[in-house]
C-alpha cells in the first residue's frame, strides 16, 4: 500500500458534568475505518463501566459517515434498556444534515447545548 | 470538459481519508460549495467502504476515482470503478419510509445505500471489461 494518512480520530471522557452522567466528547473524523475503535470505547462505558446516561459532544467532529452512525445505532436501545440514553449535543450543521436526512432526530435527541442535555436528564428521573 | 483528475486506492479502511481529501482537493481547485463537496466525499466513501466490505473479502482489489467538471452543464461527475467478477447489485433502495422503519427498529442496514442516493442528484451503475463502476452526478 502506498504512503497514505489514515483517518483521525478522538474521543475522550470529559469530567462529569452531573452526577451520573458522562459526558464524551469526539473529535477528528469517524469513518469505517475509525468506526471500530468508537464502538469500543462507548461498549467500555456501557458494558464494563455500566454507564448509561451518555452526553455526546459533537463540537470537534468533522465528519461521520454511516458506519459511525451505525455504531450510534447499535447501542441506544442497550443504554435504554439500563435506564439510561444517550444524547447528542453540538452537532456541526454539515453533519446535523447527515443526521437529519436518516431521521436520526427521530430516534436520538440533538440538543444545542450541554445544559440542555443535562436539564433533559433531570427531566426523567 | 474541463478539470479532471483521478487517483487509484487500494480496497482498505484506510484508504477513506485519502480518497476524501482527493475530492476536496478536486473541489477546492475548482471553487466548488461546502455543501456539494461533503456530498461528493460522503458519497464517494459510503461506496467505498460498500467495496471494501463487501467486495475486496473475497477478491483483493484497487479502487479507482475520477472527478470530472463539466462547467457548460454546471455538473461535476465522480467515477468510482473496482475489478469485479460480477455488476454491482444495489440492494432495493429504501424509501424515507422503510429508512425511518429500520432506525426505528435499530437496523443500520442500508444506511450507507440511502445516503448515497439522498446526496447527489444522479446514479448510475455499469459493468465493463470486469469493472463495476458507479457514476455520482451533482449539479453545481
Amino acid at each position: 500500500m502506498p504512503h497514505i494518512t489514515p483517518s483521525q480520530f478522538g474521543s475522550i471522557e470529559a469530567a462529569s458534568p452531573a452526577s451520573g452522567i458522562t459526558l464524551i466528547e469526539l473529535s477528528g473524523q469517524l469513518d469505517a475505518h475509525t468506526a471500530p475503535e468508537f464502538e469500543r470505547f462507548l461498549e467500555e462505558r456501557v458494558r464494563d463501566e455500566e454507564k448509561s446516561k451518555l452526553i455526546l459532544d459533537f463540537t470537534n467532529l468533522e465528519y461521520i459517515s454511516s458506519a459511525g452512525l451505525g455504531v450510534l445505532m447499535g447501542l441506544i436501545e442497550e443504554v435504554r434498556s439500563q435506564s439510561g440514553d444517550m444524547k447528542l449535543i453540538k452537532v456541526p450543521e454539515k453533519i446535523f444534515h447527515v443526521l437529519d436526512l436518516l431521521g436520526f432526530p427521530i430516534v436520538f435527541e440533538i440538543l444545542p447545548e450541554l445544559n440542555d442535555a443535562l436539564t433533559s436528564f433531570a427531566k426523567v428521573k | 470538459m474541463t478539470g479532471f483528475n483521478s487517483i487509484t486506492l487500494p480496497a482498505d479502511t484506510r484508504i477513506l481519508a485519502e480518497l476524501r481529501s482527493f475530492i476536496f482537493r478536486i473541489a477546492v481547485e475548482n471553487g466548488i460549495d461546502s455543501q456539494t463537496l461533503h456530498a461528493l466525499e460522503l458519497a464517494a466513501d459510503e461506496i467505498a467502504t460498500n467495496v471494501i466490505d463487501h467486495v475486496a473479502p473475497e477478491m483483493p482489489c484497487d479502487i479507482y476515482c475520477k472527478c470530472s467538471i463539466n462547467s457548460e452543464n454546471k455538473i461535476i461527475t465522480c467515477e468510482i470503478s473496482w475489478q469485479s467478477q460480477e455488476p454491482f447489485h444495489p440492494e432495493i433502495l429504501p424509501q424515507t419510509d422503510d429508512i425511518r422503519q429500520r432506525l426505528e427498529s435499530r437496523q443500520p442496514g442500508g444506511l450507507g445505500i440511502f445516503l448515497i442516493h439522498s446526496l447527489v442528484d444522479e446514479i448510475e451503475y455499469d459493468y465493463h471489461e470486469g469493472r463495476s463502476l458507479i457514476r455520482l452526478i451533482k449539479k453545481l
